[in-house]
């Protein structure tokens, strides 16, 4: 390294302390909100303790662990969630490419309906969730109201009273909830492309279906592998819809790893698995991403 | 010719779209609709009988509404302007910090950057829903648990605006910065007088995300806000309880809850998605 003059290095050191202050607040909050709490939930799952200050806390070493693997119902809540996830990432994301790449073509005249597909994410997952629960009500909801009309005599639709059924409907509600956001994600994508492009396609004779699966759908590559990051996270992590829906219900047919978890720690106040859950969640999250990462995602631009 | 295409094409594909499109609008809206049309039904109604779309006239008042705005349970626009509060506080603050640190990702090059970086993103897996029950028992030891900073400082720097941000900032040429330097700005300067001004419809897309996830915030606050500072989604979710009948009150207050988000969009849509395009989502 070359030796830098008096001026050169204090400026070097101004710019050294101006990008330490800048990054301070992001390395701060990181290490009180986050690693803090990472690891204090490690230290947590390590013991018997029912969270309140004055209660006595055992250390049961790695008890909440091997119950943890042992545990059927966190691996039923697991499966649940790698269900979700691979039906999100298959309904939502090719479904708001879609809407998108309609919306695209349509122009400033389908601005309405741009504002209209959106609605469903504006809504809080607390409404949503009641919302669902009494349109998929048995007695007069909409879906049974839907199949009364179409069988001609009353006929009652019970999504989410039984088993397998519930967790679909549920993955329905969420696809209805965040198709939406990829599709705003997706439109985003496209107007991000140059028409340039477009022009020089279609002076090369493609039509609009070719340049749609010929030049723009390759060129969202890069688009296409974070929103199904997002996806992947956000359904490994699911929790307020599914709280607000079904709390987990019927016996467990829609519990999720978080729900579980609350569950474990605010309900049961078995502080000490509930954050074995929660330690387990995190191993399980990381590593799916990364693995997908690895996988699909070959090379970061950053 | 080129009418006589455009006329066969519109009977054709044009037909097909217009049913997909009507189908799609259908979709997405009837439970708008519905709900829309049972906050005239007396509230009870919708336990018993579920959320359709029977339109029976003589049973539709306007008493929910009655209730809502002049009734004994005054307490909603408590936790609506509660929310609002939160949600603004939250968006600006947000949006600061999350442009500073963006700052400081994008302009200037360290060891151990792309490290730190890469933790910022983990922020994005390793979010909320799994820190609930730490996070809990963090704010009760410092003190700040039932208070709104509880909520409001763990999202202080959120990994999407983060990373939009920084994203937004590498495509400016840095010509700028140097040109500042060179007529003696100071770095923050440089951030508060030049970079910020630049940085406006990359905060109009953001803002908007920002104040949307606040407003229908629910993990956080339902774990860590007190009584007198809970928000609209928290006090709509203490109606849900299937011991006491608030569902005339719950039907409206939904309905209610959705409307300024509804506006804001409204009002900001093209921002949301030019800022979107602009921060250059490529991920």
């Amino acid at each position: 390294m070359a030796k830098l003059h008096g001026m050169a290095k204090r400026d070097a050191r101004s710019t050294a302390i101006a990008a330490t202050i800048f990054l301070f607040p992001a390395v701060a909050l990181l290490i009180v909100y986050m690693v803090y709490p990472i690891i204090d939930t490690f230290m947590i799952s390590r013991l018997k303790w029912n969270g309140f200050y004055t209660a006595e806390k055992i250390n049961v070493g790695w008890e909440n662990w091997i119950t943890l693997i042992n545990d059927q119902l966190f691996w039923n809540a697991f499966l649940h969630n790698v269900i979700l996830m691979v039906c999100s990432i298959l309904i939502q994301i090719p479904l708001g490419m879609a809407l998108a790449t309609f919306l695209d073509a349509g122009g400033r005249k389908f601005n309405l309906f741009k504002i209209l597909w959106f609605l469903p994410y504006l809504m809080s997952s607390v409404a949503v969730g009641f919302l669902f629960y009494y349109l998929l009500a048995t007695n007069g909801g909409l879906i049974s109201g839907i199949a009364t009309l179409f069988a001609g005599k009353r006929t009652m639709v019970d999504l989410l009273g039984k088993s397998p059924h519930a967790l679909y409907a549920v993955i329905g509600v969420v696809a209805w909830q965040y198709t939406p956001f990829y599709m705003v994600y997706f439109i985003a994508g496209y107007s991000n492309i140059d028409t340039s492009l477009y022009e020089a396609a279609v002076i090369d004779g493609a039509n609009r279906r070719q340049y749609i699966f010929k030049v723009a759908i390759p060129l969202l590559g890069p688009i296409f592998k974070t929103a199904c990051t997002m996806s992947l996270i956000g359904s490994l992590k699911y929790f307020d819809l599914i709280w607000n829906m079904t709390q987990g219900g019927p016996t467990g047919g829609t519990e999720l790893m978080a729900t579980y978890m609350y569950k474990m720690s605010f309900q049961k106040f078995n502080m000490g698995y509930g954050s074995a859950v929660a330690g387990g969640m995190f191993i399980l999250i990381t590593v799916i991403a990364l693995l997908f990462q690895k996988v699909f995602v070959v090379k970061e631009d950053y | 010719m080129d009418t006589v295409r455009k006329n066969r094409k519109f009977s054709g594909a044009g037909a097909a779209m217009l049913l997909l499109f009507t189908v799609i609008t259908a979709v997405t809206l009837l439970p708008f609709i519905c709900i829309f049309l049972a906050s005239f039904r007396p509230g009870n109604e919708i336990m018993s009988y579920g959320l359709g779309l029977n339109l029976d006239f003589s049973r539709m008042n306007l008493d929910n509404y009655h209730m809502l705005f002049f009734g004994e349970n005054q307490n909603y626009f408590l936790y609506f302007f509660n929310s609002l509060k939160y949600t603004f506080l939250q968006t600006v603050l947000t949006l600061f910090f999350s442009s500073f640190v963006a700052y400081g990702f994008a302009m200037y090059d360290f060891r151990g950057k792309t490290l730190l970086f890469g933790l910022v993103l983990l922020m994005m897996t390793t979010a909320v829903e799994i820190l609930m029950l730490p996070l809990f028992l963090e704010m009760q030891k410092i003190g700040l648990y039932g208070s709104m900073w509880a909520v409001i400082l763990p999202q202080l720097t959120a990994p999407l605006p983060v990373f939009f941000f920084r994203q937004y900032l590498i495509g400016l040429p840095k010509d700028y910065l140097d040109a500042a330097r060179v007529d003696g700005c100071t770095e923050y300067g440089i951030f508060f007088r030049i970079i910020l001004p630049l940085m406006q419809p990359s905060f109009a897309a953001m803002g908007i995300f920002v104040g949307m996830n606040s407003w229908n915030s629910f993990v956080l606050p339902v774990l860590l806000l007190s009584q007198e500072n809970r928000t609209l989604s928290v006090f709509l979710e203490t109606l849900l309880s299937p011991y006491k009948n608030y569902y005339d009150i719950l039907i409206v207050g939904a309905v209610f809850s959705v409307i300024p988000i509804v506006i804001l969009f409204a009002l900001f849509q093209r921002h949301f998605i030019a800022g979107m395009t602009a921060g250059g989502i490529k991920g």
